[in-house]
């Protein structure tokens, strides 16, 4: 009698276990699908693709300024194309337009400010940022610090891992869904993607030899936010004088944010 | 008979044991949205794609900011407080130098922040215990106390006169401290 008592009562505590997991793993199957439903279609995802970059927007029609030419400025004979700076100009038009919308009213003047540059003004900023970065990058190279492939490939894989932990409705998340849709790409093949590999390690370059140059900076002087930009800039505009930075954009003034 | 018993209590108790190491697990898992100190932290938005280097950035929130992503990268990040919501839904506050009223953020709490410096002493709180090692911000301390109401931080990450990212989180009063 206590023997048939105690298997009933084993039995019972099993059924209630077992339906607790099925109930847990329907929840994990009904968000593995509700994931999955994220896809090129949904609205959101079509809305972020305004401000999402094309990895080849050279090959895209994107409209171009009237007079404008289709070669804006060249660094050490490599061209910096109108097709890339338009790009750029028209998605942080968007995203900024957006990010204003989202925090209302309530936004402080100060970003206001910076998130409502004219479209001018985006345009001489990103020539600028263009060609710093073309000249950073040259003397990443120069110096022997090229990020490898197997420095991209960590961050590409870090950065999937955080797009997992994040929700589908996160905007980030989003966003990133939008990226992959406009540049035809899975997650997979983003992580191994030549265009955007490369682009991993070209920022990594530039960023190491940012660092080179403020680690020769006076100890007084590395922590402070404003004089390392100074000291970025001025070193910046010695680097365009020592290299043959053509510019054929009209009117053009550098410009840094 | 007995053996098949036997059997199947055996079954039942792998099934079991792995089900209360499930249970342990999301347990664990939803106790990283506490911080042992007196607020929750809840809020979106706790990462942000920055298509200029084709990566995630992570944003921790759980105590301020504590950005942990690829080294030496630079990015800034303009963040904010920008209102409060009070227990009764209602909001009011958008005046930065009106909200939470029991800490000493009373004045505009925007800043920039560099988050591959120690430099992060946020304006108006030169306070060098905000900044925390390994390119990370932890906890201004004037946050380890009870907020009075739930506390909305509004961040946004500017880089380059762009807006590549923006979200933000919430400060929440823990019913079991405050």
């Amino acid at each position: 009698m206590f023997s048939r008592l105690m298997w009933s009562g084993i039995v019972l505590v099993a059924c209630i276990a077992m339906t607790i997991g099925l109930f847990f793993g329907f929840g994990s199957r009904l968000q593995a699908r509700t994931e999955a439903a994220m896809t090129c279609s949904q609205t959101a995802v079509v809305a972020a693709e305004r401000g999402s970059p094309l990895l080849n927007p050279d090959g895209a029609k994107i409209a171009l300024p009237q007079g404008e030419p289709q070669i804006v400025a060249t660094v050490d004979g490599h061209a910096i194309t109108a097709a890339r700076l338009e790009m750029m100009v028209q998605n942080a038009s968007y995203t900024n337009q957006e990010v204003l919308a989202r925090l209302g009213s309530q936004a402080p003047s100060t970003l206001k400010a910076e998130l409502t540059h004219s479209s001018g003004t985006l345009r001489q900023m990103f020539l600028t940022k263009l060609i710093d970065n073309a000249l950073w990058l040259s003397l990443g190279q120069h110096d022997g610090e090229y990020a490898s492939v197997a420095a991209a490939h960590q961050m590409l894989k870090q950065s999937v891992a955080i797009f997992h932990s994040t929700s589908v409705d996160d905007p980030a998340h989003i966003q990133f869904e939008a990226f992959l849709c406009v540049n035809h790409l899975t997650e997979a093949s983003y992580q191994v993607d030549p265009t955007v590999v490369q682009g991993v390690q070209n920022a990594l370059t530039i960023a190491a030899a940012k660092a080179h140059v403020n680690s020769t900076l006076p100890p007084s002087i590395q922590h402070n936010n404003a004089a390392i930009q100074a000291a970025d800039n001025a070193y910046i505009q010695s680097l365009w004088s020592k290299n043959e930075v053509q510019i054929f954009l009209a009117d053009f003034v550098p410009t840094r944010a | 008979m007995r053996k098949l018993s036997c059997i199947l209590a055996r079954v039942l108790a792998v099934i079991m044991a792995v089900l209360l190491w499930s249970s342990l697990v999301s347990i664990a898992h939803a106790a990283t949205h506490t911080n042992g100190y007196d607020y929750y932290y809840s809020g979106e938005g706790a990462a942000f794609w920055d298509s200029n280097y084709y990566s995630f950035f992570d944003i921790n929130g759980t105590l301020g900011l504590d950005v942990t992503g690829p080294p030496l990268i630079k990015t800034s990040i303009t963040y904010q407080d920008m209102y409060v919501d009070v227990p009764n839904g209602a909001i009011y506050g958008q005046n930065p130098g009106t909200y939470d009223t029991a800490n000493d953020d009373k004045g505009n709490f925007i800043g920039t922040y560099d988050i591959t410096s120690s430099n992060c002493v946020e304006p108006g709180y030169p306070d060098s215990s905000d900044c925390g090692a390994n390119n990370s911000i932890v906890a201004p301390s004037h946050y380890n106390n009870c907020p009075p109401v739930t506390v909305y931080h509004h961040w946004v990450v500017v880089d380059g006169g762009v807006a590549v990212g923006s979200g933000s989180w919430q400060h929440i009063p823990n019913p079991g401290v405050c």
